[in-house]
């Protein structure tokens, strides 16, 4: 096929072919950098950019190797998946975990599944992965919690790709001990849970919502409609779940750690099992219908992976999940043609998720000069990396007894629901609007990286300069880094600074209020 | 957007044009606040409220020590409403009862749709299965907040919906987040003559910005920084009453709610209980949770009094699921798609019960209007409980809640 033909366009960027209907401008450039890496392009793309509207693909293609792309690909899952959850309980720093604390383990534990995803997609390995693969990804807190093989020679990885120990079926996030201790089941519930959740965010099949009126003559829920049209559809694809436990309960862990793991306490103890072959005869017991999805048995967790993957569904939902986030919008709003076409752009790069992510963000309906998709409201995660990578700024707390958290990126002390993010257990849908809270902790963080900016010499870069001509110059170069605007108007920012400086007298002062104004200049907080 | 709602553009023009001119309607009287205090989890309102003493194989009072003489269910009447009243492992529902059921009517078997905490909670908050619907609070707040109140809702607990109405809503973190990043003295930061400047600038720079779409974002986000401002102006008093823990309870922030009504931060308030009430294992949990919450309503009944607020403000405490009837091997109950709530205060018919469960806890047809029973009529379903909220409030539920009948049998 060739390279100029539209629907193969990013096929042809992952391969190595350059397409001239690409969108050009730089505000596009900073639209697709933010949504492949979450960070501004650098000075010096913007250039070529604006020099060259065509050398957009390439320099956007290159976004793909930036580790930054793996940590939105593990963003958008975390997201979509509700895998980031840290108010609520979690493992606990006792018995060979009492080397960590609880920021740490916290983190390692939601990030495996995240980690395994991260390494599929980065690694250009087909997107069916995730829910077929036999790896697992452990860091050394993974690696002891729940027994996965792991090297721990000095030399290697953090995070490894490894496997599961215990013979669970091999169903990539399908087996993931954390994505089923964060969708717990219970006694009652019977994995039906789990498997909403499979097919309302694999499939995007979500449940019928409460428009059938229970009958109050009926004497058996099983007959009664409202209870029935739910149970039809979620009883058989919960079936593939036995053999998974229904939850680890961190509170039990702890009391047989500190007992000493006794024998008869054996089970509570590390490494925690989330599989146990045993339980799959409890689907007769729980009197569960034989395992199903859209009457193809699947028997376990590995054939409902194989299934989900050959589903036309899956890759349609892919696209739409991708879309949702990239551009911040519901799943339900995103047009079905389009989701169609960009399936095809999936399955046409053998499942190579780059190459949906290059197509939506080299859209050119997604660039601002298209007037499809209005500003994008950095995220949480995104500000991080942002200003990290502008002022060397890192917003981090150190609670007494908990460790080290990312303020931005968590909610147990931090503010990433203020900022309008989800904490993935009561709040589950983004904000993107400003609000008072939002702007709030924007200016909090906004403050403290400017002052950290100037006060460690980073910015302005060319130092204090306090000259109207010098002062003009390195507002041009921070508008660039922190806003993609290489013509921006500089005369109120100038006279900010001036102001600032008349009041303080203090070159330094005068700065740090510049600098937190242009970082949350309205082109840096959106996009 | 969805029929009958007002558009995003539309819902700016008339609110913010309200905000910005102080317009308000100059009722004869204030218009009351609402506080929503979610009992996320679904609890189950057979251990006080919507009390089966017929049960027994199975039932819901297994828990009784027989060697307590004090340990025992006795049903209290007040009024039309009937509490099974146990004042050795709940006496703060007693209590609380015995003090404010002159102002307290409740409203059993609310159908909330759903068995998922997630899709029950929308329902029950927004009236609508969509969660991109506002909430009561966030529509009352922003309805009959603007020109008086900084804030339309704020959200304590995680749990609230906002919608299009976000900019005039806020979320304070289930540590109290708000309180730290309102506190001074971690580093340098801007006077407040830097402060003013940078809004000024920002300003300038919102206005100068030739791209047609951004104009929306930036109406929107000059209201949400004109709140913050406010919330700033504020501080003082915010940081002194509200809690910086771990996790807030409801309790924790009893002070500060009322705090909050007093010093007009915010018109509505959308609090958790954060207590385990989702018991699928071990049900006796229910007494704790039940006496905890009813321990941190009273206070905050006596604060609200205390400031001759509780005329002006209308509680409602309400869960998105009720339990089922029966324990399961584990000694729990399930989710159940009927659940319970009260409300407290302002325009509530004291000691009112509308009964809307029969015996074996499913919903049956109650009047929407008297709270009659109704054979002929659905059970009470969340759009018409949500409509009902907004409708005691003075709200027009038409233009969010097209076609729904609200729920009034509770008003005074």
């Amino acid at each position: 096929m060739a390279c100029n033909s539209t629907t193969v366009f990013v096929v042809g960027l992952v391969a190595g072919c350059a397409d001239p209907a690409a969108p050009s401008g730089v505000d596009a450039l900073t639209r697709a950098s933010m949504t492949v890496r979450g960070i501004r392009p650098s000075p010096e793309e913007i250039a070529a950019v604006a020099a060259d509207p065509d050398a957009i693909g390439a320099i956007v293609r290159a976004y793909l190797d930036d580790p930054a792309f793996g940590d939105t690909i593990r963003d958008l899952h975390a997201e979509q998946l509700l895998l980031r959850w840290d108010t609520r309980g979690h493992l606990a720093p006792v018995g060979p975990l009492a080397g960590y604390d609880q920021a740490a383990i916290t983190r390692s534990t939601d990030e495996e599944p995240l980690r395994l995803i991260d390494r599929i997609v980065t690694t250009g390995r087909p997107y069916t992965d995730i829910v077929t693969t036999a790896s697992a990804m452990a860091d050394p807190i993974v690696a002891t919690a729940y027994g996965v093989p792991y090297d721990d020679a000095p030399d290697a990885p953090v995070w490894q790709e490894s496997t599961w120990s215990d013979g669970r079926p091999p169903a990539g996030i399908l087996s993931s001990t954390s994505v089923w201790q964060r969708h717990m089941s219970s006694i009652t519930n019977h994995h039906r849970g789990r498997a909403s959740l499979v097919l309302s965010t694999l499939l995007c099949e979500p449940l019928p919502a409460g428009s059938v009126v229970s009958d109050p003559t009926v004497t058996t829920l099983g007959a009664d409609p409202a209870c029935a049209g739910c149970h039809g559809l979620l009883d058989p694809l919960a079936s593939s779940f036995y053999g998974f436990v229904d939850a680890i309960v961190p509170s039990d862990n702890v009391a047989a750690e500190l007992a000493g793991c006794p024998s008869r306490l054996a089970g509570d103890c590390m490494p925690l099992r989330m599989w146990d072959p045993v339980l799959k005869a409890d689907r007769d017991v729980d009197g569960m219908p034989a395992a199903e999805l859209d009457g193809a048995t699947v028997d376990d967790v590995a054939a409902l992976g194989r299934a989900i993957a050959a589903d036309p569904r899956f890759a349609t939902c892919t696209a739409k999940r991708f879309v949702s986030y990239f551009e911040q919008v519901p799943v339900e709003a995103v047009d079905d043609a389009r989701a169609e076409a960009l399936a095809d752009v999936l399955v046409d790069a053998g499942w190579d998720a780059r190459a949906l992510v290059l197509a939506i963000a080299l859209d050119p309906g997604l660039a601002p000069a298209a007037g499809r998709v209005g500003p994008l409201q950095v995220r949480p995660e995104q500000l991080a990396r942002m200003i990290y990578a502008e002022t060397g700024f890192a917003w981090t707390a150190a609670p007494d007894g908990y460790g080290a958290v990312d303020l931005l990126t968590t909610d147990q002390y931090g503010y990433r629901l203020l900022l309008g993010g989800i904490d993935g257990w009561d709040s589950i849908r983004p904000v993107y609007h400003p609000t008072a809270t939002r702007e709030l902790a924007l200016a909090g963080l906004a403050e403290r990286a400017a002052a950290y900016a100037v006060d460690t010499g980073r910015l302005p870069i060319g130092g204090l300069v306090t000259e109207r001509g010098e002062v003009r110059g390195a507002l041009r170069d921070l508008y660039i880094r922190l806003t993609g605007q290489p013509d921006a108007a500089l005369d109120d920012a100038v006279a900010l600074f001036e102001g600032a400086y008349a009041r303080s007298n203090d070159p330094a002062a005068a700065w740090k209020v510049t600098l937190t104004a242009l970082l949350l200049d309205p082109r840096a907080v959106t996009y | 957007m969805r029929a009958g709602l007002p558009s995003r553009r539309a819902v700016l023009g008339s609110l913010g044009a309200a905000g910005l001119l102080g317009l308000r309607a100059q009722a004869e009287t204030p218009p009351v606040k609402l506080v929503v205090v979610v009992a996320a989890g679904g609890w189950d309102p057979t251990f006080t409220i919507d009390p089966r003493p017929a049960f027994t194989d199975g039932g819901p009072y297994p828990d009784l020590d027989r060697r307590d003489p004090y340990d025992v269910e006795e049903i209290a009447d007040y009024g039309e409403i009937r509490l099974s009243d146990n004042r050795r492992r709940r006496p703060n529902v007693g209590l609380f009862f015995d003090r404010f059921a002159d102002r307290t009517a409740v409203v059993n078997g609310v159908w909330t749709g759903s068995l998922s905490h997630w899709q029950a909670m929308v329902q029950l908050l927004t009236g609508t299965p969509s969660e991109q619907t506002p909430d009561v609070a966030a529509i009352a707040g922003a309805t009959l907040g603007l020109g008086g109140d900084v804030i339309a809702s704020l959200d304590l607990g995680g749990v609230a919906r906002f919608g299009d109405l976000a900019p005039w809503c806020a979320r304070a973190g289930v540590g109290g987040q708000l309180g730290k990043l309102l506190a001074t003295g971690d580093g340098w930061s801007p006077s407040d003559p830097d402060r003013d400047a940078i809004r000024q600038y920002l300003d300038a720079r919102a206005a100068s910005d030739a791209d047609p779409l951004r104009g929306v974002a930036a109406l929107e986000r000059g209201v949400a920084l004109d709140r913050l401002a406010a919330v700033r102006a504020r501080a003082a008093t915010l940081t002194e009453a509200l809690p910086v823990t771990v996790r807030n309870t409801f309790g924790d922030s009893v002070p500060f709610i009322a705090a909050a009504l007093r010093e007009g931060l915010c018109h509505a308030v959308v609090a958790n209980t954060e207590v385990p009430w989702d018991t699928h294992a071990d049900s006796g949990r229910q007494h704790r949770n039940w006496d905890t919450t009813f321990q941190g309503l009273g206070d905050l009944c006596v604060l609200l009094s205390e400031d001759g607020l509780l005329d002006r403000t209308l509680i409602v405490v309400l869960s998105e699921l009720g339990r089922s009837p029966r324990r399961n091997r584990d000694d729990g109950t399930d989710h159940w798609t009927y659940t319970s709530a009260v409300l407290v205060g302002a325009g509530v018919a004291g000691r009112r019960r509308i009964a809307g469960t029969g015996p074996d806890l499913l919903g049956v047809g109650v009047d929407l209007d008297t709270g009659l029973p109704n054979a002929s009529t659905a059970p009470i379903g969340y759009a018409s409980f949500a409509a009902g909220v907004l409708d005691a409030l003075g709200v027009d539920p038409g233009p969010w809640l097209p076609g729904v009948r609200p729920l009034r049998a509770f008003r005074g």
